[in-house]
């Protein structure tokens, strides 16, 4: 398995599939037979609505020429099956359509969203989930409502203007050559108008993107505001974002009208002179009055399709916008890239830091040039103020981030050799903020299945952390929905749920990132047998502000502004008074009364 | 709620008059848009009449084309003007979601609405639910103007041909009739389309929310598979909406074509006898054609009449109960916002005494929550709650300032009653820091003073919450852009910038849940050190913490939402004597 030919950085030759394929890669994959059955039926909708303009001529020729009442009313009764035949076409046409975009989307959906989770943690930071619901659902519910609804009626009413032109052809061919030289400078014209209004639209896309992300935000924190009197500034804020809002669509849309004027000039002139030409032609007896009017039906039927793409061309442009971004989202590329292959070994991991350094983009420098040795098996506790870089440390682990210098090496391997999913999976950590999903609670142990284990387990494992009486107290045990739609435990629960995540997957490092600050004494005490099992037979860090947590730790790391200031055995540190970390244990225990 | 419901055309009726001008002239255009079809359909008539040289010919045939070229030309200036339209439109979507904005940020009053259920579903009913419901007030207008046509096309057809103008006509009632008997179900698929929608969207926000957990845990791919899960449950739903509303429509136009057959039918006697021309015919065709909207936009009006139906009632839902109409409430979009109002004049009465008066709050979902609780609050003094997980500690706290609604008990301030908690104990009374403050993505000026206008206490706030010495380090200092959710700073900085937002209202009264559990023992003693500086400064404080617990005043001990320890505290407001069952234990 040990795979030591690729290193991480010839990575570059996998270069990306470019993303307009796999986008529509997406859409149309393992769809072919059905896409062909929608073609057909498309096809057959589509010409079937020119054999109306016929019968009519063909009444009107009849009615004018005095033929027999029974001749007219079989023609009045053929234009009427035509016609159902038309409408019971369309219903099949737009529920294929639906039922194949619905599945292309969805995939589409489930592609952006996987994407999206693989994306850098830099990227969430600088997108809010407002913002992200908003292009992995309603940019992608745009493209469906486009597809099903503009794209197959454009296809089919391209197909009957062609059907048009031939039959037109056939009839006369110098109105016929009128015609298409008119149908060219109507499609030359939508074509050059496209771009009047497209960027228009984007605009309008991203500034829609904006008010929802900063409703989402303000809802999510709506606690703060309210109890903060902040509601009246948000709702301030709300109105600038909304002016702006306002003001953006209102341009998009003279764009687009003023494109939808020009075409809809185009076809109306198209209109009159194929009347005019109709007349002339009546009169110097070339053709029948029936056939004026079937050059005037044929010619309205030809604007169908254009009125169609005027109809919805807010629609059509929306969803362009939405595929552009879809795109750009799709061309994000993580920094951090999933290429290793060598494997953890089992037990313990033993965990080296080589010169590692980190820095944000923006040129923040997080951690400078920190060594460490740890030993499979030992506890290393991790102290320090705020900001010192001890959560940047633990992300370097789980390489949710990875160092600007220096190496990570895990259980002696560099972490980016190691596929991202063995090494969270061996790499465990609970934070302070635990993430509960709304979901149930069996989801949200298993993250959704991500580690499979029977209910008496489960049940088994919740007992022994201390949470029997709240598992029981749940009106439909594992069940039972999580989050602000269900059943709410407190955070110390919450806390207690998030280690039983960790017991699931028995990884070998176990990183504890303020894991038990949010628990009351009691239930902390509570699962100390249980946080005890779990670092048995595994290498952990503990980072802590409680100095007590850290009576376990054979090791004390004490990092300030991102450089490791002491380093030592436990024991050593407490017994050398002068040490930062005694001075610290002095400060906990007196605690400053006031 | 549910006996207050605001129907459709009474919330179309008002929001129709908020634009007043603008709605006018958009109605004006489309009449005048339908017209235009009827001048050509007649101009037609002519045409073919002239042409067979069936009719006295009034005007030439190439005369009676100059004419359709000039009218074609006015559709065309109709077109582009419906850019006021679109504006209007936009205005009534400003407005309906300020509304509903202005509702869920309200600190109590009567204005205030209720919680959402998560933030992800929230946002589907700015979007969605505003959407489906203006998309009913537009097709109102789109079949009023369809009505005039239809009405218009009606009086040129009975003066033709009586008869047959009768019989274009009955199909289009069957049509209306059917859509009718169609609303209830319709109404019930697009309600299970929504609610699959709507856990979609909720799934999605649950994800890039707790992007940290997933990608830890690796969970993505566990995610989307349930994700996968959910949106074929929308495609299922989606599906069945879709084909209910696609055979109404197709069996609207198949009607009109049914229509057209019968004109054939009838006029062919008619035409054969010469009392009917081919220019008549042309007028007829021509009107039914055009006539295929009407029934097409009052059937589409009805439908979307059951589902903004739907979009209303789930909107009021995060409404004031019983007043649904505030969501179509008329105010300008950049009305300036008032801070809660009625509280603001009343009187601000400084803190003596908040004396809690057997509190209880449940959640509906478990029965667990606060009961009977009681306790007094001294000005000057700090307060600390605790007790183990799940004890009813954060409960309490929200019981208290409004946030929550508690089912019994009073709480009362220097000995009067407080009538609305969420309402008055806001600044400059009181403050709060919750147990995950939320940042917004703006700068950290603008998120510690929330449109406060005093920035004279910002440095002082700063100070007092030990985050000068991070502002300084930070790369605008005080300017700086937090981030989405505030996810620029550290998880202690987050913390401590909620806590001076807290203390730049300098309010007489803070409440704090468990916020030095982010904090190292250095950082958390200054800060103790630095609030209790202030010997006015009232504290109300959930922390687990010995070194916290240590330097309370008093210590309020919560198991299972009681206080179990039965201490008889000092009847100091005389109001609290029956109700009082338990007490505040004491600690000094």
């Amino acid at each position: 398995m040990l795979d030591a030919m690729t290193p991480a950085g010839t990575a570059l030759d996998d270069r990306p599939v470019p993303s307009r394929q796999r986008l529509v890669a997406v859409l149309a994959h393992g769809r072919s037979a059905r896409l062909a059955g929608l073609g057909l039926l498309v096809i057959a909708s589509s010409l079937v609505p020119l054999a109306g303009p016929q019968l009519l001529r063909r009444f009107i020729d009849h009615a004018v020429l005095g033929r027999p009442l029974s001749v007219l009313a079989s023609i009045a009764g053929g234009y009427l099956a035509v016609s159902l035949i038309q409408q019971a076409l369309a219903v099949a046409v737009s529920y294929a359509s639906a039922q194949l975009v619905w599945g292309a989307t969805n995939d589409l959906r489930e592609q952006v969203a996987r994407h999206t989770l693989e994306l850098d943690l830099s990227f969430h930071d600088g997108h809010s989930p407002g913002e992200l619901i908003e292009r992995t659902d309603g940019d992608v519910t745009a493209l469906s409502s486009f597809v099903s609804s503009f794209v197959i009626q454009v296809v089919g009413g391209t197909l009957t203007l062609l059907g048009v032109l031939v039959v037109v052809l056939l009839e006369d061919w110098r109105i016929g050559l009128g015609m298409v030289g008119f149908a060219l400078v109507g499609a030359v014209t939508i074509f050059r108008l496209r771009n009047v209004a497209v960027p228009r639209a984007i605009e309008r896309r991203a500034a829609s993107a904006r008010l929802f992300g900063e409703i989402e935000e303000r809802l999510n924190s709506a606690d703060d505001l309210r109890a903060n009197g902040g509601g009246a500034h948000a709702v301030r804020k709300f109105q600038r974002t909304l002016a702006s809002f306002i003001h953006t669509s209102v341009r998009a849309s003279r764009a687009m009208r003023t494109t939808w004027a020009i075409t809809g000039a185009v076809f109306a002139a198209g209109g009159v002179l194929s009347l005019l030409a109709g007349a002339v032609l009546f009169e110097t007896g070339v053709i029948s009055l029936g056939t004026v009017y079937l050059l005037f039906r044929y010619t309205s039927l030809l604007r169908e399709p254009l009125d169609l793409i005027a109809e919805q061309q807010q629609v059509a442009q929306e969803a362009i916008a939405g595929f552009a971004r879809v795109q750009e989202l799709l061309d994000e590329r993580p920094t951090i890239r999933d290429t290793g292959r060598r494997s953890l070994p089992p037990g313990p991991l033993g965990v080296e830091l080589d010169g590692v350094s980190f820095a944000y983009p923006n040129g923040a420098k997080i951690l400078h040039g920190v060594d460490l040795d740890l030993r499979p098996g030992s506890v290393l506790g991790v102290v320090g103020p705020t900001g010192s870089g001890k959560t940047t440390l633990s992300r370097l682990l789980l390489r949710l981030l990875d160092p600007t210098d220096g190496t990570v090496r895990i259980g002696g391997a560099d972490v980016r050799d190691v596929p991202l999913g063995d090494l969270r999976r061996r790499v465990a950590i609970v934070t302070q903020n635990v993430q509960l999903l709304e979901a149930t609670v069996r989801d949200n142990l298993t993250l959704f299945g991500a580690y499979e284990h029977d209910e008496r387990e489960l049940v088994g494992l919740l007992a022994d952390l201390g949470l029997g009486p709240w598992y029981a107290a749940l009106p439909d045990g594992l069940d039972s929905m999580l989050g602000p739609g269900g059943e709410g435990p407190s955070a110390g629960e919450a806390q207690l749920v998030a280690f039983a995540r960790v017991f699931l997957r028995d990884p070998g490092l176990v990183v504890l990132d303020e894991a038990t600050s949010r628990l009351d004494p009691h239930s902390e005490e509570r699962i100390e047998r249980a946080v005890d099992r779990l670092l048995t037979g595994r290498t952990a860090i503990l980072i802590a502000h409680r100095l007590g947590t850290l009576d376990r730790a054979d090791e004390i790391l004490l990092l300030d502004r991102g450089r490791v200031v002491e380093h030592a055995a436990r024991q050593a540190l407490v017994d050398d008074t002068e040490s930062r970390f005694a001075g610290l244990i002095a400060t906990a225990s007196t605690g400053a009364p006031r | 709620m549910s006996d207050q419901r605001l129907s459709p055309w009474r919330a179309a009726g008002r929001i129709s008059r908020y634009r007043i001008g603008l709605f006018s002239l958009e109605f004006a255009r489309l009449v005048a848009w339908n017209g235009s079809m009827l001048v050509i359909g007649w101009l037609l008539q002519q045409l073919f009449d002239a042409l067979a040289g069936s009719a006295p010919a009034e005007f030439g045939a190439y005369e009676l084309l100059a004419v359709l070229a000039a009218a074609e030309a006015a559709r065309l200036t109709m077109i582009w003007s419906g850019v006021v339209g679109d504006k209007c439109w936009q205005h009534m979507r400003g407005l309906m979601r300020l509304n509903l904005l202005r509702a869920l940020l309200r600190s109590g009053g009567p204005d205030a609405g209720t919680s959402a259920t998560s933030s992800g579903e929230a946002v589907s009913r700015f979007r969605d639910d505003v959407e489906d419901f203006l998309a009913f007030l537009q097709s109102v207008t789109l079949a009023a103007g369809k009505v005039v046509l239809l009405a218009g096309s009606m009086v040129i057809m009975l003066s033709v041909e009586p008869v047959v103008a009768v019989a274009v006509v009955l199909p289009l009632v069957a049509v209306v009739v059917v859509t009718r008997l169609a609303s209830t179900r319709i109404r019930t698929y697009r309600a299970a389309y929504r609610q699959s929608s709507a856990a979609v969207t909720g799934l999605i926000a649950e994800m890039f929310g707790s992007v940290l957990a997933v990608k830890s845990a690796n969970a993505g791919n566990h995610l989307v598979q349930h994700l996968a899960g959910l949106n074929e449950r929308r495609r299922r739903t989606g599906l069945k909406d879709h084909l209910v509303t696609q055979l109404l429509w197709k069996f609207n136009r198949a009607t009109v074509d049914l229509s057209v057959g019968v004109v054939l039918l009838l006029a062919a006697p008619a035409l054969h006898g010469g009392s009917f021309t081919v220019g008549d015919l042309a007028l007829f065709v021509n009107y039914t054609s055009i006539l295929v909207w009407v029934p097409y936009y009052i059937g589409q009006m009805l439908t979307r009449h059951g589902q903004a139906g739907v979009a209303i009632d789930r909107m009021a839902a995060l409404l004031p109960a019983g007043e649904p109409e505030a969501l179509v409430a008329h105010r300008p979009l950049d009305a300036p916002e008032q801070p809660p109002g009625p509280t603001a004049s009343d009187g601000h009465a400084a803190l003596e005494r908040l004396t809690v008066c057997a509190l209880t709050a449940t959640h509906a979902a478990s029965g667990r929550g606060v009961f009977t609780v009681s306790f007094t609050l001294e000005r000057g003094r700090f307060t600390v709650v605790t007790g183990p997980a799940g004890a009813g500690k954060t409960t309490l706290l929200r019981a208290v300032l409004g946030l929550l609604p508690a089912e019994g008990g009073a709480v009362y301030w220097n000995g009067d009653v407080v009538r609305d908690r969420a309402a008055f104990l806001v600044p400059p009374r009181s403050a709060y820091v919750p147990q995950v403050p939320g940042l917004f993505s703006e700068s950290l000026r603008e998120n510690l003073l929330l449109g406060h206008e005093d920035a004279s206490a910002l440095r002082s706030a700063v100070h007092a919450a030990v985050l000068d010495r991070d502002v300084v380090t930070m790369p605008s200092g005080i300017d700086t852009q937090v981030g989405a959710r505030g996810v620029r700073l550290s998880g202690g900085q987050v913390q401590r910038a909620a806590i001076a937002r807290a203390l730049v209202r300098r309010t007489d009264l803070l409440v704090l849940d468990d916020v030095s559990s982010a904090l190292d023992v250095e950082t958390e003693r200054r800060l103790w050190d630095r609030l209790l500086a202030d010997a006015d400064r009232t504290l109300l404080v959930v922390s687990n913490r010995p070194a916290t617990i240590a330097r309370a005043d008093q210590v309020i001990r919560l198991d299972q939402g009681r206080v179990p320890v039965r201490i008889d505290a000092p009847d100091r407001t005389g109001r609290c004597r029956r109700t009082m069952s338990q007490s505040v234990g004491s600690m000094s």
